[in-house]
C-alpha cells in the first residue's frame, strides 16, 4: 500500500480506491498551488457519510453530506426562515403597502437575510420562496388586497378579499404566496401586502416563536 | 490500489479510464470496506453516480445525467393524501389530526400512514406543504384553520370563513385551504397536521377523490 505519496505527473488509472486502513477518513484532496480547495470522501467520524468539504479537512466546512442511507444535507446552502414573534399593529387597511418586518430568524444559512425584511441572493440561481402573513383586526369593509413577493426581476402577486373571507370568530385571514423565482447575484426579495377599503387598522399577527403565524422562507433550489 | 496519494504539480491531473468498457470510478473504503463509490456508470448512459457501498449502480444516492438532470432517489421525500374521505371529523371546533393514510411515494419510509406523522431522519431544513379539502361545509362554518405541527413550532394557515369561501358542487359544499413553509427539524422531530372548522355541528369531512385526483395532500422533502 502506498500512503501519502506525491504524484508528479499525470496519473491514469483504470480505477482508484482510497483506504486509510483500520480508521481515519478516506478522501481525495483537490488543491491548487498547495492551497487546499475542496476535499471529498468518507468521514469515519460521521457514520461513514460521504462529504464534500471546502478546504483541507473532511468534516469542517461541509458543503455536501450524504449519509449511508442517502439523506443529503447541505449545511451551507443558502436557506432562511424568518418569523414574526409579535404583532405589527395598524400596518394597512387603507391602501397602505406594508413590507413585512420579521423580528426573528429561525435559521439563515449563508447569512443572506438582513434580519428585518430582505433576502439578498448570494449567487445567480432559482430560488424557492414562500411566505404567509396572518392579518388581524379585519372588518367587512376591508374588501380587497394583495400579497406580493417582490424580487428584483419581477413581482409575484395574489389578490383576494380578506374582509369577506376572514374568520368570523377571530377576524383573521392569511395572505400566502409562493414562487420559484429567478434571481441574479445581489438581487433582493421581500414579502409585502396591502389591504384596501377601510382604515389603517389591520395587523400582521403572531403568537410567539413557536406559533409564529407570519413567516417568510426560502432557499437556493437549483 | 492507490491510497492517500496527492497530486501536487501544476497541470497534473488524475484520469480514471477503464478502457473500452466498464465503469470509471473512485472508491472510498475504510479498512477494506467499500463505503462509497463515485464515478461514471457505463451501463447507465454514462451518468455520474454517488453510490453507497462498493458497486456503482447499486444503492445510488445521487445521479447526474449527462444532460445535468440530478435525482436523489433515497432523499427523504413524501406525498400523502386521505382516502377515502373521513366523515364528521370537525365543524364544531374540533382540531382534527389529519390521518394521511395513503402514500404516493415515501422515499426513506419516514411517514407513518397510521398516524399521519412524518419523522425527520436527520437534522435539516424540510419543505412542508399542506392542502386540506373540507367537504360538507355548512353556512355556519364561519371559522377555520389548518396547521403544520412540528416539534419545534406550529405553522398555521387557511384561517378563514369557510362558508364564504366554499364553492357549490352538486349537493356538497367544498373548499381547500393551504399552508407551506421551509421548516427547521432536528433528527427524530415529528410533524403532524391539523384541520379545524367551527361554529356548526361535527359534520365537516376531510378527504380527497383518490390517487389520481388529490384535492388535499401533504408533501415534504429534505431540502438542505
Amino acid at each position: 500500500m502506498a500512503t501519502n505519496n506525491s504524484i508528479n505527473s499525470v496519473l491514469e488509472l483504470t480505477n482508484f480506491t482510497v483506504d486509510p486502513g483500520a480508521s481515519g477518513d478516506s478522501y481525495v484532496q483537490f488543491a491548487i498551488n498547495t492551497t487546499d480547495e475542496f476535499r471529498i470522501g468518507v468521514d469515519d467520524d460521521a457514520g461513514d457519510a460521504f462529504k464534500i468539504s471546502q478546504g483541507g479537512a473532511l468534516g469542517s466546512n461541509d458543503t455536501f453530506i450524504m449519509t449511508a442511507a442517502g439523506e443529503r444535507t447541505m449545511p451551507l446552502q443558502p436557506a432562511f426562515l424568518a418569523i414574526r414573534t409579535s404583532d405589527a399593529t395598524n400596518v394597512t387597511g387603507d391602501g397602505t403597502t406594508y413590507t413585512v418586518v420579521y423580528n426573528s430568524e429561525v435559521f439563515d444559512q449563508g447569512g443572506d437575510f438582513d434580519g428585518t425584511s430582505t433576502f439578498t441572493a448570494p449567487i445567480t440561481g432559482r430560488y424557492r420562496l414562500e411566505g404567509s402573513a396572518l392579518l388581524g383586526d379585519l372588518t367587512s369593509s376591508h374588501n380587497g388586497g394583495f400579497v406580493r413577493i417582490n424580487t428584483s426581476n419581477r413581482v409575484y402577486l395574489w389578490q383576494s378579499d380578506p374582509g369577506a373571507s376572514r374568520d368570523a370568530t377571530t377576524n383573521e385571514y392569511p395572505f400566502t404566496a409562493f414562487c420559484l423565482a429567478d434571481m441574479d447575484s445581489a438581487d433582493t426579495a421581500t414579502f409585502g401586502l396591502q389591504v384596501v377599503g377601510s382604515t389603517l387598522t389591520v395587523d400582521v399577527t403572531s403568537n410567539g416563536s413557536t406559533d409564529p403565524r407570519t413567516w417568510f422562507s426560502g432557499n437556493l433550489e437549483v | 490500489m492507490a491510497e492517500n496519494n496527492s497530486i501536487n504539480n501544476t497541470n497534473t491531473s488524475l484520469t480514471i479510464d477503464p478502457g473500452a468498457s466498464g465503469d470509471s470510478w473512485l472508491q472510498f473504503s475504510i479498512n477494506s470496506t467499500g463505503e462509497f463509490r463515485v464515478g461514471v456508470d457505463d451501463t447507465d448512459s454514462d451518468a455520474f453516480l454517488i453510490s453507497q457501498g462498493s458497486a456503482l449502480g447499486t444503492n445510488n444516492r445521487f445521479r447526474m445525467s449527462a444532460a445535468g438532470e440530478r435525482t436523489m432517489l433515497s432523499q427523504p421525500a413524501f406525498l400523502t393524501y386521505v382516502s377515502p374521505t373521513v366523515t364528521n371529523v370537525t365543524g364544531d371546533g374540533t382540531a382534527y389530526t389529519v390521518i394521511l393514510n395513503n402514500e404516493v411515494f415515501d422515499q426513506g419510509a419516514d411517514f407513518n400512514t397510521g398516524t399521519g406523522t412524518f419523522t425527520a431522519p436527520v437534522t435539516g431544513k424540510y419543505r412542508l406543504q399542506l392542502s386540506v379539502w373540507f367537504d360538507e361545509v355548512t353556512s355556519s362554518n364561519t371559522s377555520s384553520y389548518i396547521e403544520i405541527v412540528t416539534s419545534n413550532r406550529t405553522y398555521r394557515g387557511g384561517v378563514s370563513n369557510l362558508n364564504i369561501r366554499r364553492t357549490k358542487n352538486g349537493t356538497a359544499d367544498q373548499v381547500t385551504s393551504f399552508v407551506a413553509v421551509l421548516a427547521d427539524m432536528d433528527v427524530s422531530d415529528t410533524c403532524t397536521t391539523i384541520a379545524m372548522a367551527a361554529n356548526s355541528a361535527k359534520v365537516v369531512d376531510i378527504g380527497s377523490v383518490g390517487p389520481t385526483q388529490l384535492r388535499g395532500a401533504f408533501n415534504g422533502t429534505l431540502v438542505c
